[in-house]
């Protein structure tokens, strides 16, 4: 079993392993209440991904894994997932343009 | 192993976090599955049937173990459940970014 320690990682690879074999790949969540800890796990019973947390911000970041796993296996692997994820760029706020200060 | 309908299987599970928030954790597995034997799946892609596929949810807290089957209709209900019932009180008990705490205490130092 690998801990991998970048969540971007974490996510490509999951959703890679889930698209090569969506019938055996399962996502996995763990949570201890009283250690304030979380551990996700994917595998298709032949590679296994985990990734560890106890901190808020990358628990967050989980309710956007929950959705992408969530309509990849309810809709298929051929999904396009930028139905997912665009709709989390739209809620960035746009960066304000202040009057800058010429030099 | 009990199959529930959604929001019986969400209550279950939300009295499932509040009795192990002193100890014990909480397993949840999301699979995909179409609830049928191997055997009849072969025989529904021979005969050129579509299968129609949902998201199966397993939990357990080490003794008792629930699950249901959602399809995309029902995600945005159990994904809003996911933000109130996991992830905000949890929130609460995971720690702060360094960064965060080095403000703080900075601010506090002055």
């Amino acid at each position: 079993m690998v801990y991998i320690t970048s969540w971007d990682e974490f996510v490509e690879r999951s959703v890679q392993l889930f698209r090569a074999d969506p019938d055996s790949t399962r996502y996995v969540m763990k949570y201890r209440h009283c250690d304030g800890k979380l551990v996700l796990k994917v595998t298709d019973n032949r590679e296994c991904l985990k990734f560890k947390t106890d901190q808020a911000q990358e628990a967050k970041k989980m309710e956007k894994l929950n959705n992408i796993f969530f309509t990849l296996m309810a809709r298929g692997p051929e999904v396009d997932l930028s139905e997912v994820t665009g709709k989390e760029q739209t809620d960035v706020q746009p960066t304000k343009r202040g009057r800058g200060r010429k030099q | 192993m009990v199959l529930l309908q959604l929001d019986p299987f969400l209550n279950e599970l939300t009295s499932m976090f509040e009795r192990s928030t002193g100890t014990g954790s909480v397993w949840v597995t999301l699979k995909r599955s179409s609830l049928k034997s191997k055997v009849v799946r072969n025989k529904m892609v021979t005969a050129g049937e579509a299968i129609e596929y949902k998201c199966l949810i397993r939990a357990t807290n080490g003794k008792k173990t629930i699950s249901t089957s959602v399809c995309i209709s029902y995600i945005l209900n159990l994904s809003f459940w996911f933000i109130s019932v996991l992830l905000e009180p949890s929130c609460r008990v995971m720690q702060v970014s360094s960064t965060v705490e080095c403000k703080l205490r900075l601010s506090c130092e002055e």
